[in-house]
C-alpha cells in the first residue's frame, strides 16, 4: 500500500508558521509517520496537486492500494483527486460546519468528508460530532497523534517525585521572572514606571532554575481557545501566599512582544503574590525540554476545548497528572486519578474559520472557582501525599499509553484501512454543492 | 429628625444620565423618600453646600438633622458639621480597602469609620462591609420599597403562564427579529465574481489620468491658469481661493519635472502652491437612524420573556442573556424575548444588538427590542405581558426591574449571586448557576485584580429557559404557586412594613402617621 501524506506547514515553513492557525497539523503528520511506515510506503508530497493522482495512477496500473492523507481541515482538503482522499483533522466543537459560507463551498465540511467518503479525526468527541452531521455509519476513525512511546521512554527515566529541586535549564530567548520583573512597568499607560522587557535586545541565553511545585503549561497564546488568563488568575489566588508554588508558561509564538505583552500585564493586574509565574519564550533544546518536563510536578490546561492538545499528552505520557477540564478531546484520556478535573459549562460559539461569526456551536467554559479548587488540592498532594502522586503517576502513563501509543494508532489505522479498501468508497461521484 | 438627601442625579438631570453608573442612586433616592417620610422630615438638597446651612438652621430650631449621601463613599464630602451617612449600591465582594491616586477617599473604610455606619441595599454589600470594617460595624440593609407601587397591577391582572396575546406600545421604535431581514451571510462582504472583478479593473484602468504629454501638459497649464485669472474658485459651490488652481497646475502638470530638492524648496516658499495639498475626505453619509419620537406598537403572545437593561452596563451580560435563549428556541416560534432598553442613545449599542442577532439568524423564536420611553400604564402593559422577567448578571446591587416583576407576580429566571441572594431562590426562580471571577474595582484606575463577580452558566441560562418554557406549557398550576411565591417574596423583602421596620430599628425612631407612596420605576438597576 501506498500512503501519500501532505501537510500545508512542512520542515520549510515551520519556523514561521509557529504558532499559527494551521502549524500543529505538521507535527501530527511528523507523529503519524512511523506508524504509516510500518503499514505501506509513506511518500511525502509538498505539492498535492500535481502529484497524488500521478503516484495514484501509477499504484493503479501495479494494482496498488493507494491512499492520500491530508493533513488539513476538511475545507483545506482537495476533492479533485481520482485517489481516494482523507482529511486527517483536528476539530473541538460540538457541531461539524454544515453549511456553506464566504464563497468556498467546501466550508461546507458534509459537502467535503461526502465526496471523500471516510476521514481521520483525533478524538472520540469528534467522530461523534461527524456521525451527528453524517450519519452513525459514517467511516471516521480516531486515532490520536502516537506521541506515548517517545515520552513513556523519557518518563521511566525520569524520578517520580512530585517536588522539583534545583532543576537547572538553559533557554535561549525571553525569559520573564515574577520574582525579578517590576510590574508596574507592565500596567497601564498612565501609571507605568520601571525597567520593562526590551524585546529588540538579540536573544541571549538563561539559565532558570526550578524548585517546589512547579505547574506547566505549554501553549500559543494567541490561540483564543487556551484562556491561560483563568490558568493565571486562579494560580494567583489560590497560591498566593506560597513560595514554593511556581507557574511555568512555555509559549509558542512567532512574535515574542505580541506572545508575552497580554501576558506580563496580567501578571501585573493579579499582583501581589508570593508565588511565582514563569514565562518562557524561546526554542528549548530536547535535552532541555526534557529538563522542563522533568521538573514539572502537573501539567495544566484550562482550555474552551482541544482537538487532541500533543503538550497535556506529551506530559502526561511522562507520567506528569493534569489539572485540566475534562472536555472534547480530553474525555479519551484524562480521569479523575490522573488529573485535577476542572468544572465546566457549554457556551455558544463559531466555528473558529467563519468569519461570519455566525453562532453554530458550543465550546467549554471554565469554572473558574473550580480551577482554584483543582490548584489547591494538587498542591496538597504533591505536598503531603506522595503516595497519591505516585498513583497519578503511574495511571497517567497508562491511561496514555491506551490513548496514544504507536501501537494503538497501528492497530487503529490498520483496521480503518482495511475497511476501507474492502469497501472502496466511490469519491467524487458526488460534487459539492457549488 | 430630619433627613436631608442628596444624589448627583436629581428630576431634571435624570434624563441625561439614563444608564449612567450614579443615575440608580437617583432611583434609590426616590423609593427611600416616602419610608423617610415616615419617620421624619425630608428635605432634598440640589448641591452638598446646602446640607450644613440648612443642618445649622435646623439644630438652631432645635432638631436633629442626618445628612444621607446617595454617592459613592469616595465622592461624599468629609468636611460636613452634618452627621453624615452613606448609601451604598455596591455589587462586589470586597469593598476598597486601599487608595490610589493619591486620594485618601478612594479607601472606603476611612469614609465608613469616620460617618461611624451605613446604609446598604443587599446582605451581600453588607458582608463585603462587615469584612473590611470588623463585625459589628453597624450596617443597615436597606432594600427599596416598592411592594405598595404594583397593587394596581396585582389586584386586576393574574399572571398567565401564556400570554393570549397583547399589545405593547412606546414611545420610540420597536425592532423585531420577524420583520428584521436577519441573515449571518450578510456579515460579511460577498466576494465579487470574475466577472464583477474584470469590470472593476476595467474601471479602475479608465480612471487613469492620460499620459503626461507637453499637450497633455499645455492643456493642464492652459486650463487652471484659465481658472485663476478669472478667479473661478469664487462662483463654485464651495468657494475657494484662487491659489487653489495654480497649486491644481502644480501637482497634475508641473511636479514629476521637479527633483525632490527643488521640491522641498519650492514647498517652502510656495506652500499655497506647491506645499502638501488637502485632500477632500468625503464625509460620510449621516446614519439615518429611526424616528425615536413617535408612539409605536407591537403584539406579542406566547411565552413571553421580558428584560429590562442597558446595554452599555456591563454586569448585564445581555449577550448570553440572547444567544442562551435564541439556542433554547432556535425551532420553538411561541417564544418571545422582549428586551426593554434603557439607554437613550440608539446609536450607542444598535450595530452591536443587531450584528448578534443577525449572528444568531436563523431562529424560530422572536426578539423584540423596545427602545424608548414607557408611561406608566405602557409599562403596567409590559408588566402584565411577560410570562417569565430574565436577569443572568454578573453581579448586581439591587436590581430594580427584577423585584418591580416579581412584585407584579412573574416567575423569573436568576442567578442567586450578590444582592439577588436575598430574594432569589428556587421558590420563585428558574435559578442561573454561577462561578466567581476575578474583577476590578469599577473605580479603581490602576485595573488590579481585587475583587469577585459571578460568571453565569450559560449550559444553566439555557436550560433555565427550556424549563421555564415547559412549565409554562405543561404545568400551568406549577407555574401559578411560583406566580404567587414571587408575590410572598416581595412582600416580605421590599414591603412599606418591614422596610420602615428596619429603617426605625437601626435610627432607633418611631414612625409618624403611614404615608402612602406610589412611584414607578424605569430603572435599570
Amino acid at each position: 500500500m501506498l500512503i501519500i501524506i501532505h501537510s500545508e506547514t512542512n520542515q520549510r515553513t515551520i519556523a514561521q508558521n509557529l504558532g499559527r492557525s494551521e502549524y500543529s497539523y505538521y507535527f501530527v503528520l511528523k507523529e503519524y509517520r512511523p506508524v504509516l511506515e510500518r503499514l505501506g510506503r509513506v511518500v511525502e508530497v509538498s505539492d498535492p496537486q500535481t502529484e497524488v493522482d500521478a503516484l495514484y495512477l501509477d499504484c493503479l496500473s501495479r494494482g496498488e492500494d493507494c491512499v492520500f492523507l491530508s493533513f488539513s481541515p476538511p475545507h483545506r482538503t482537495p476533492v479533485n483527486f481520482a485517489c481516494p482522499t482523507l482529511a486527517v483533522f483536528a476539530w473541538e466543537f460540538s457541531t461539524i460546519p454544515n453549511e456553506p459560507f464566504a464563497g468556498e463551498p467546501r466550508n461546507d465540511w458534509c459537502s467535503v468528508l461526502r465526496a471523500s467518503g471516510a476521514a481521520i479525526t483525533h478524538s472520540n468527541y469528534t467522530v461523534n460530532a461527524v456521525r451527528e452531521a453524517m450519519g452513525a455509519d459514517y467511516p471516521i476513525v480516531a486515532v490520536p497523534a502516537p506521541v506515548w512511546d517517545r515520552f513513556a521512554a523519557r518518563g521511566a527515566q525520569l524520578q517520580r517525585q512530585p517536588l522539583a529541586r534545583q532543576v537547572k535549564l538553559k533557554i535561549k530567548g525571553v525569559v520573564a521572572d515574577s520574582r525579578q520583573l517590576d510590574l508596574q512597568a507592565f500596567g497601564p499607560v498612565h501609571l507605568r514606571t520601571g525597567q520593562g522587557i526590551d524585546f529588540d535586545a538579540p536573544a541571549s541565553e538563561h539559565e532558570l532554575v526550578l524548585d517546589g511545585v512547579i505547574y506547566t503549561s505549554v501553549f500559543n497564546p494567541s490561540d483564543g481557545r487556551k484562556n491561560w488568563e483563568d490558568m493565571l488568575s486562579a494560580f494567583c489566588v489560590t497560591l498566593r501566599d506560597v513560595e514554593d508554588a511556581t507557574l511555568v508558561f512555555k509559549l509558542t509564538h512567532h512574535d515574542a512582544e505580541e506572545a508575552l505583552a497580554d501576558i506580563l500585564h496580567h501578571l501585573y493586574k493579579n499582583q501581589s503574590y508570593r508565588c511565582r509565574i514563569v514565562l518562557i519564550y524561546g526554542y528549548l533544546a530536547d535535552a532541555d525540554y526534557e529538563q522542563l518536563v522533568q521538573a514539572t510536578s502537573y501539567v495544566v490546561n484550562t482550555a474552551y476545548g482541544e482537538g487532541q492538545c500533543l503538550p497535556l499528552m506529551e506530559f502526561m505520557s511522562c507520567g506528569k497528572p493534569a489539572v485540566a477540564p475534562r472536555t472534547t478531546a480530553m474525555i479519551d484520556y484524562l480521569d479523575a486519578d490522573n488529573a485535577f478535573i476542572i468544572d465546566t459549562t457549554d457556551e455558544l460559539t463559531a466555528w473558529p474559520h467563519d468569519p461570519r461569526r455566525a453562532f453554530r456551536t458550543l465550546r467549554y467554559v471554565t469554572d473558574w472557582a473550580s480551577v482554584c479548587r483543582a490548584y489547591r488540592a494538587s498542591y496538597d498532594v504533591a505536598k503531603d501525599d506522595p503516595e497519591r502522586y505516585a498513583q497519578m503517576y503511574a495511571h497517567a502513563v497508562t491511561s496514555l499509553q491506551a490513548f496514544c501509543s504507536q501501537a494503538s494508532a497501528e492497530q487503529r489505522l490498520k483496521g480503518f484501512f482495511a475497511d476501507l479498501f474492502k469497501n472502496p468508497v466511490t469519491p467524487a461521484l458526488e460534487t459539492p454543492d457549488a | 429628625m430630619n433627613f436631608i438627601l442628596y444624589s448627583d442625579v436629581n428630576d431634571s438631570s435624570i434624563s441625561q444620565s439614563l444608564g449612567r453608573p450614579e443615575y440608580s442612586y437617583y432611583f434609590v433616592l426616590k423609593a427611600y423618600r416616602p419610608v423617610l417620610e415616615s419617620l421624619g422630615r425630608v428635605h432634598v438638597v440640589s448641591s452638598v453646600a446646602e446640607v450644613d446651612p440648612l443642618y445649622r438652621q435646623l439644630l438652631a430650631a432645635g432638631e436633629d438633622s442626618l445628612f444621607l449621601s446617595f454617592t459613592p463613599p469616595q465622592k461624599t464630602p468629609t468636611d460636613l458639621e452634618c452627621p453624615t451617612i452613606c448609601v451604598v449600591a455596591w455589587e462586589f465582594d470586597s469593598i476598597p480597602d486601599e487608595q490610589w491616586d493619591n486620594d485618601p477617599r478612594q479607601d472606603w473604610t476611612h469614609m465608613l469609620a469616620r460617618q461611624g455606619r451605613v446604609i446598604t441595599l443587599s446582605s451581600h454589600t453588607a458582608r463585603a462591609i462587615r469584612r473590611a470594617m470588623g463585625e459589628d460595624f453597624p450596617v443597615l440593609v436597606l432594600p427599596t420599597p416598592l411592594w405598595e407601587n404594583f397593587a394596581a397591577i396585582r389586584s386586576h391582572h393574574t399572571s398567565a403562564p401564556v400570554n393570549p396575546g397583547s399589545t405593547l406600545q412606546i414611545k420610540g421604535c420597536v425592532f423585531d427579529s420577524r420583520t428584521l431581514g436577519l441573515n449571518a451571510d450578510a456579515l460579511i462582504p460577498v466576494p465579487p465574481s470574475a466577472e464583477e472583478l474584470a469590470a472593476l479593473a476595467a474601471e479602475l484602468e479608465a480612471l487613469k489620468p492620460p499620459p503626461l504629454t507637453l499637450k497633455r501638459r499645455f492643456v493642464i497649464a492652459r486650463h487652471y491658469l484659465h481658472m485663476w485669472r478669472l478667479d473661478k474658485g469664487k462662483s463654485l459651490p464651495d468657494p475657494v481661493h484662487r491659489t487653489h488652481f495654480l497649486s491644481q497646475w502644480y501637482w497634475e502638470g508641473v511636479r514629476d519635472l521637479l527633483s525632490d530638492t527643488v521640491h522641498a524648496r519650492l514647498a517652502e516658499y510656495l506652500p499655497a502652491i506647491a506645499g502638501p495639498q488637502t485632500v477632500a475626505v468625503p464625509e460620510p453619509e449621516p446614519r439615518e437612524w429611526p424616528d425615536t419620537n413617535t408612539q409605536v406598537e407591537t403584539q406579542v403572545d406566547g411565552v413571553v420573556y421580558v428584560t429590562v437593561f442597558n446595554p452599555r452596563d456591563g454586569r448585564k451580560n445581555w449577550h448570553q442573556l440572547i444567544t442562551a435563549f435564541c439556542w433554547a428556541f432556535r425551532e420553538t416560534d411561541d417564544a418571545t424575548l422582549v428586551l426593554k432598553i434603557t439607554q437613550s442613545d440608539l446609536s450607542s449599542y444598535y450595530d452591536e444588538l443587531m450584528t448578534l442577532l443577525a449572528q444568531l439568524s436563523p431562529f424560530a423564536c422572536r426578539v423584540v427590542v423596545m427602545h424608548g420611553y414607557l408611561d406608566d400604564p405602557q409599562y403596567a402593559r409590559l408588566y402584565e405581558a411577560a410570562s417569565f422577567y430574565v436577569n443572568a448578571s454578573r453581579c448586581e446591587g439591587l436590581c430594580l426591574p427584577l423585584m418591580e416583576f416579581m412584585a407584579s407576580g412573574k416567575p423569573v429566571i436568576a442567578p442567586d449571586h450578590t444582592a439577588m441572594e436575598d430574594y432569589i431562590d428556587e421558590r420563585v426562580a428558574f435559578v442561573v448557576k454561577s462561578s466567581e471571577e476575578l474583577t476590578i474595582w469599577p473605580q479603581d484606575t490602576r485595573i488590579i485584580y481585587r475583587t469577585l463577580r459571578y460568571r453565569p452558566d450559560w449550559g444553566s441560562l439555557k436550560t433555565a429557559y427550556e424549563n421555564s418554557y415547559r412549565m409554562a406549557k405543561a404545568q400551568p398550576q406549577d407555574y401559578q404557586r411560583m406566580s404567587r411565591a414571587a408575590i410572598d417574596r416581595m412582600h416580605d423583602y421590599c414591603a412599606f412594613a418591614p422596610v420602615q421596620q428596619r429603617l426605625s430599628g437601626f435610627f432607633g425612631l418611631v414612625p409618624q402617621a403611614s404615608v402612602s407612596a406610589t412611584v414607578t420605576d424605569n430603572a435599570s438597576c
